[in-house]
């Protein structure tokens, strides 16, 4: 048996400090791993373990000798993903999920700059208005604005998102403002069906409103493009508005009603050990998100 | 000494436009600081130091905060300030006009 099987084997009995334990973890006959660690104490010199009937416990040479088979190991282990590639070097496609407008206005420009930056990757994205399984269809990366079920996800928190009531100054200079959700009864609402397509709107504390949109569309473009006109108001979440904000196109009301905002998460599935191509680009898109400031 | 009236936000962006996008560094640092402290975004804060801002009602009393004359405050008075409200909002205007320097002594005043 080599060396470096030895290493693990003695490792693998160390933190579970059981042989019968180990052998069935690695998939080897009791036997076998009481054989490969007193051959390695025969190549050693030194006992490695203190065995009884109840425990098997690591002698003070054990123990050393533990801690640098670690390191050894994780070296190994580094030095391989290296020389294949795939944990140093991004390459491969890369596969991002987003919402529609999120996707487009704030995740697309990440994209294009991460493929100019890593010429040995390429890129798929998926920007849809549904819930999309990650791991059922294969995504390496996933950009999801709400509060996350529990899951083995790796999560990175990047922003904040607010749901708001919004129209054109115009709109109010001539229609007036709503004082409270129930004021919208009065007013001309054009609401979008691609995400939210209850009539009931829910505000702060648990506050409920029917409203009767004169107008849906199934985009959120159209019911924005309606209010930026000045047709009527609307109800989106403030990021997919950012521009007609910063151009005061759009203006929010009833803001002391709104529900408190929603997070913006990066989630990918692999945690640490995530490929190169996942890491560098959760790094590029969370410095990016981050320092966005219509979001944070 | 001024009122509760007037949202925490409301003053903030008012500080903001009036303090302009030419204030030093260590008071924009103490204004972002604050801003943040009140959920304010980033693009918040640089809109209100622009004159303006993303919320109706905040965007009106700036208006009224810059230049108080009848027919911001007829403004206010319609997007649902109060006259108090109004009062109030010049009454922080000119405190800050006053006493530039130092912002956070109307912003603590009970």
């Amino acid at each position: 048996m080599d060396r470096w099987q030895a290493m693990r084997i003695f490792v693998k009995v160390a933190e579970t400090e059981s042989f019968a334990d180990t052998a069935r973890q690695m998939f080897m006959s009791a036997p076998a791993v009481t054989r490969a660690v007193a051959s390695l104490e025969d190549l050693i010199g030194a006992r490695l373990f203190v065995r009884t009937t109840r425990s098997v416990k690591m002698t003070e040479a054990g123990a050393r000798y533990f801690d640098d088979c670690r390191r050894i190991l994780a070296d190994i282990a580094e030095a391989e993903a290296a020389a294949g590639g795939s944990y140093a070097t991004p390459t491969g496609t890369l596969y991002i999920t987003a919402s529609v407008l999120f996707g487009q206005m704030y995740v697309l420009p990440i994209v294009t700059r991460y493929l100019d930056t890593y010429s040995t990757v390429k890129a798929k994205t998926l920007f849809v208005d549904r819930p999309v399984n990650i791991v059922d269809e294969g995504i390496d990366v996933a950009i999801r604005i709400g509060h996350l079920p529990d899951s083995g996800l790796t999560a990175v928190k990047v922003g904040t998102v607010r749901r708001v009531m919004c129209g054109s100054p115009k709109y109010f200079e001539r229609y007036g403002v709503p004082k409270s959700p129930a004021d919208l009864k009065d007013h001309r609402i054009a609401a979008s069906t691609a995400a939210w397509a209850s009539p009931e709107w829910r505000f702060a504390d648990d506050q409920r409103v029917t409203v009767e949109p004169v107008l849906q569309c199934n985009t959120n473009e159209a019911v924005i493009h309606s209010a930026r006109e000045g047709w009527g108001l609307t109800r989106v979440l403030h990021y997919q508005i950012g521009p007609a904000l910063m151009a005061g196109e759009l203006q929010i009301v009833l803001s002391e009603y709104e529900e408190p905002p929603m997070p913006i998460h990066i989630l990918h599935p692999e945690g640490r050990h995530a490929p190169a191509k996942v890491r560098a680009f959760v790094d590029m898109a969370s410095a990016s998100l981050r320092e966005n400031r219509l979001l944070n | 000494m001024v009122g509760l009236s007037i949202d925490p936000r409301v003053r903030l962006s008012i500080e903001l436009a009036l303090a302009g996008t030419s204030a030093g560094q260590p008071l924009l640092a103490k204004q972002e600081e604050a801003g943040r402290a009140l959920g304010m975004t980033g693009a918040e804060m640089d809109v209100a130091r622009r004159g303006s801002s993303f919320d109706f009602k905040i965007s009106v009393a700036i208006s009224l905060a810059l230049d108080a004359c009848r027919e911001s405050r007829q403004r206010a008075l319609c997007a649902g300030l109060s006259v108090e409200a109004c009062a109030e909002i010049e009454r922080i205007a000119q405190a800050i006009r006053a006493n530039p320097i130092n912002f956070d002594i109307w912003r603590d005043a009970p």
